[in-house]
């Protein structure tokens, strides 16, 4: 009998600690480059708009650039391809944001994406649209 | 317990449940000592006081068999009520027992309701009482129909056994839990199944129901938990392709509504603990899932490497199972704080991994979903 008192007794125990210590893995491994967040486009203007996005994560090399790209067309929407504001070197990690000078077509879909580039990585984050009043 | 020579001894039974009562019990006289078997050759009658008493009677069972066993008075009087197992007979004071059973073979016999109107003919059993047993024989109704013709016939002389214990009795209450598992996805459409989920931890918030049948059983019992919880899974896939590696993070939020059925039976009464096993089914009810899925893919380009970040929401859509059951085992223990107050802590396991042989079965249509080593943790008030 004293043994099924003191597996009652070794429960209540158990369900206390874990309610209260049992934590949460992440299965998720810590990348190597910066990770982007994008932001909804605000303030859309005929002319303007402010974009903005957020670096999730600290990267391993110093960020050399960092901007946004803009584009009607949602392929090959980089550097090479679109129009981008650079906001140049970032020295950490979080919010940052543009406001942009820019005659958009009115009722046309844009896709903007925020990117960070360091001396060998370019991280692009997600697309995200918007439409010019 | 009575024995052979007419003796009443009186000490303490050992408490069992199931087809074993029938058979033999073990006594002892006092605390300190030891336990004795006995048998329907050696003991006439043995009880609990101010509960069941069981009687050595020569009986014919449901196969046919005659033997010698204890059969339980459930009621005591010109007329007497008997129960051998799941096996209920009728005995006029000092007369065999007659076996109360329907014809199997025949789904209209109304071979119970002659024997009963024979041995009523004194003093008839009203015809609804029988009519509502024209399809089934309920012990409930064949106690209230023998006690009243004992009334009848000779009133205020039939005992009934347990009489004091109702034949069903609820215990409500409200829990809270703490759910841990890892999700797991089969399906054919997405590298979803390929992903790995973290253990996740949850509130559980629910109802908490315990049927018991006291006069049936002292220890087994029905326990019903209807249960709700919002969860969040976080999971993680990685695939290299020849020039491309994809990296997925998921993020999945479920609304889940959990039936818990249990067979429940209680160990022990101890003092203020009453610890029980618990084995059933859950049935696991997916009120809404909601998933995103954040895609980074890598690749080189002009030697400088290329990470492209996409996210998504579409693919945990509308083919997600939405009922599933599995089989589950909780132990637990109650604990009462005072007269008034009760509490319940339980740890509860579901078995997820039915077929594990179809984990990549392509040909699904629908995405099952499975919480693995999903545990859960219980504390529950309940009410009085």
């Amino acid at each position: 009998m004293n043994f099924i008192k003191k597996i009652s007794l070794f429960l209540l125990l158990a369900i206390g600690v874990c309610l209260g210590a049992c934590t949460q893995e992440d299965v998720s491994p810590t990348r190597d480059y910066y990770q982007l967040d994008t932001h909804s486009a605000s303030n859309v203007a005929a002319s303007s708009a402010t974009f903005s996005a957020t670096i999730l994560n600290a990267g391993t090399e110093p960020i050399i650039e960092h901007g946004f790209v803009w584009a009607k067309t949602k392929p090959y929407l980089g550097l090479q391809t679109a129009q981008a504001v650079n906001l140049g070197k970032k020295s950490e990690s979080g919010y940052f944001t543009a406001d942009v000078q820019h005659t958009f077509d009115r009722n046309v879909v844009y896709y903007v994406r925020p990117f960070v580039k360091t001396g060998t990585t370019l991280v692009y984050g997600q697309m995200i649209s918007f439409k010019a009043p | 317990m009575v024995e052979a020579s007419g003796d009443t001894i009186r000490g303490l039974v050992k408490h069992r449940e199931g087809k074993s009562i029938y058979k033999s019990f073990f006594f002892k006289k006092d605390t300190n000592a030891d336990m004795t078997e006995y048998s329907p050759e050696s003991v006439v009658a043995y009880g609990f006081t101010n509960g069941s008493q069981l009687e050595r009677k020569q009986l014919t069972d449901k196969k046919g068999n005659v033997l010698t066993a204890f059969a339980e008075v459930l009621v005591r009087g010109r007329l007497n009520l008997y129960q051998y197992q799941n096996q209920l007979y009728l005995a006029k004071q000092g007369e065999a027992l007659m076996p109360l059973q329907k014809d199997e073979q025949n789904a209209n016999s109304t071979k119970h309701l002659i024997l009963i109107n024979s041995l009523t003919l004194d003093c008839p059993v009203p015809e609804e009482h029988l009519a509502k047993m024209l399809n089934k024989i309920s012990t409930q109704r064949m106690v209230e129909v023998v006690e009243n013709y004992n009334n009848c016939v000779s009133p205020n002389n039939s005992i009934t056994y347990n009489a004091d214990k109702p034949w069903t009795t609820v215990e409500k209450g409200l829990s809270v839990s703490t759910h841990t598992a890892t999700l797991d996805f089969n399906t054919g459409s997405h590298s979803l199944e390929q992903a790995t989920f973290s253990q996740s931890q949850n509130l559980v918030f629910g109802a908490f129901f315990n049927i018991a049948f006291p006069r049936t059983s002292q220890r087994l019992s029905l326990q019903l938990e209807p249960l709700y919880s919002q969860e969040k899974h976080q999971g993680y896939a990685a695939v290299q392709e020849a020039q491309v590696k994809h990296q997925t993070d998921y993020s999945i939020a479920i609304k889940r509504l959990a039936i818990v059925s249990m067979g429940r039976y209680q160990l022990a009464q101890l003092a203020a603990f009453t610890p029980y096993l618990g084995v059933g089914l859950t049935s696991n009810i997916i009120l809404s899932g909601q998933a995103i899925a954040r895609i980074e893919t890598e690749s080189m380009i002009n030697d400088t490497r290329h990470i492209e970040t996409s996210i998504t929401d579409e693919f945990l859509d509308s083919n997600l199972k939405k009922l599933y059951l599995v089989p589950t085992v909780a132990v637990g223990t109650g604990y009462q704080i005072s007269d008034k107050h009760t509490m319940q802590f339980q740890i509860r396991y579901d078995l997820s991994q039915l077929s594990p042989g179809n984990k990549k079965d392509t040909s699904r249509s629908s995405t099952q979903l499975n919480s693995n080593n999903s545990i859960y943790l219980t504390a529950a008030y309940i009410f009085r």
